[in-house]
């Protein structure tokens, strides 16, 4: 590294730069976005995540170029707190609450954050996702008492209308991770809801997707009728499923209903989607795996390890970016269990290894 | 032939990733790997490796393979990876299989329901 400035190009991987950025305190500069674009520049819910972090940091300064093509963030640190930021119509609040998730802990003051606009989508990952999968995750690294979302409003695209709470405790060191027995799962749970449509259609999912998980009994999906001004500005209906094994791996999966679709179709589609993601393997879901490589990455000089099913590309830029950002690598050993001598495990996992590189939140004062 | 694949693309993971980073994660992903008997190093593009070699829009000749950088992953790939959400990797397209029982049955050793001694089936897709 010849300066401590980083250079990306491009506006792909936006958020996980900047929240590296943040925790790192890095200088980063992202050139090129969206240059040859006719309409180019930053869009708005990228100025508006730009915004939310200069809401939780103090002292961070973001120059940003006329035409918008050209970012330069300088962190500060990340402060929390009580946030209220309104998150648009164009990307979801998963969109602006997933970065949260892994700049909370090392915040001064606990975050208390209240995000308003869409909740469920198809293109973020809905605050059921978050609430059910990544917070439980944040767990085992030694983040627990205090850590929820509350989801009072629901708001479906395309005019949201939903609003979320979110509260994390912060700490100051995490705690190593061994993760690699994935266990048989036991149990499935869920949560299907539906605003300003016939209630029936909660239960008609549900019923859905009860019909291809079939495997075990314990399936529990909440079916929710939002009423009244819960039910934020547009009709809407979602599944979120998840599956969890004996050793608590969770795999998750989730489908937001639009226009035209069946409460059916959304059902078995998000069922089928579970499967997939049961078959891929590891401990870990495909969504989780950022959140928990960042945590494994940040611990404490001490090997931590955890299997994970096929990477996905969205990951591996992830490791790439780490290894920039923190200069650690993971070891990466595949794992083939033709013979399936571990009884239940998927055949193909990859086993990833790292040595945290001791992050300490010095922010938070010791008592 | 699996395990031929296998062991093909055992010792590289680490390398495509960590390398010299020619290739971008869909390309590690899909298997997309031209040229898979040069794996060892160019030595080009390792100014911090962040991808931003010379490669621009008018990919897809044969020379510019070399140069596949974010640059060119920007004007190449789908609109998921425009995104930017860690969930656009969940869309999955073939999502029938799940019809068949077959299918179901693989999976029912990973369940604590499904039996110890069934061989558990084929669930390599």
């Amino acid at each position: 590294m010849n300066t401590k400035v980083l250079k990306y190009e491009g506006h792909n991987y936006f958020r996980q730069r900047l929240v590296l950025a943040t925790l790192s305190g890095k200088v980063l500069k992202i050139e090129k976005i969206r240059s040859d674009d006719t309409n180019p520049g930053l869009r708005d819910f990228e100025a508006s995540f730009l915004r939310l972090l200069e809401k939780v940091t103090n002292g961070a300064t973001i120059e940003i170029n006329y035409t918008g093509t050209s970012i330069v963030y300088k962190p500060g640190v990340i402060t929390g707190g009580k946030v209220h930021h309104d998150c648009g119509k164009s990307r979801a609040i998963g969109y602006f609450l997933e970065p949260l998730v892994a700049l909370a802990p090392f915040s001064k003051v606990p975050m208390n954050i209240t995000l308003s606009g869409i909740t469920n989508d198809n293109v973020d990952i809905s605050v059921d996702t978050i609430r059910t999968v990544l917070l439980p995750q944040l767990k085992k690294f030694g983040i627990e008492e205090g850590l929820e979302l509350d989801i009072p409003n629901r708001g479906a695209p395309p005019n949201g209308g939903g609003k979320v709470t979110f509260r994390c405790p912060i700490v100051r060191t995490l705690k190593p991770i061994q993760f690699t027995d994935e266990g048989r799962i036991k149990r499935i749970r869920g949560v299907a809801y539906c605003t300003r449509v016939a209630p029936q259609f909660s239960n008609r999912m549900v019923d859905a997707a009860r019909g291809v998980l079939d495997y075990v009994n314990d399936i529990n999906i909440a079916a929710v009728h939002y009423q009244g001004d819960k039910s934020g500005l547009s009709p809407g209906f979602a599944i979120s499923l998840l599956a969890k094994t004996t050793t608590s791996a969770f795999y998750s999966a989730e489908v937001a209903g639009g226009p035209g679709q069946s409460p059916e179709d959304v059902g078995l589609q998000a069922a089928k989607m579970l499967l997939s993601e049961i078959r891929k393997g590891g401990c870990v879901d495909s969504i989780s795996q950022t959140l928990i490589l960042l945590m494994m990455v940040l611990g404490p000089n001490d090997v931590s390890k955890v299997r994970v099913g096929e990477l996905t590309p969205f990951t591996i830029q992830y490791l790439r970016d780490l290894q920039d950002f923190f200069g650690s690598q993971f070891k990466i050993t595949q794992e083939v269990d033709n013979d399936r001598t571990h009884l239940g495990a998927a055949p193909n996992t990859l086993v990833m290894t790292c040595v945290g590189i001791g992050y300490v939140n010095t922010n938070k004062k010791t008592t | 032939a699996e395990s031929v694949f296998h062991s093909r693309r055992r010792p590289n993971l680490m390398r495509l990733i960590y390398g010299d980073r020619k290739y971008t994660p869909e390309q590690i992903i899909n298997g997309d790997l031209d040229e898979p008997t040069s794996k060892d190093q160019n030595g080009e593009d390792s100014d911090e490796g962040f991808g931003t070699g010379p490669g621009t829009a008018g990919e897809e000749s044969d020379e510019d393979e070399d140069f596949l950088t974010l640059k060119t992953e920007q004007t190449d790939t789908t609109l998921e990876q425009m995104i930017d959400s860690c969930k656009s990797t969940l869309v999955y397209t073939d999502l029938d299989e799940w019809d068949e029982q077959e299918t179901k049955d693989s999976l029912r050793s990973r369940f604590i329901t499904g039996s110890l001694d069934l061989p558990g089936g084929e669930a390599g897709g």
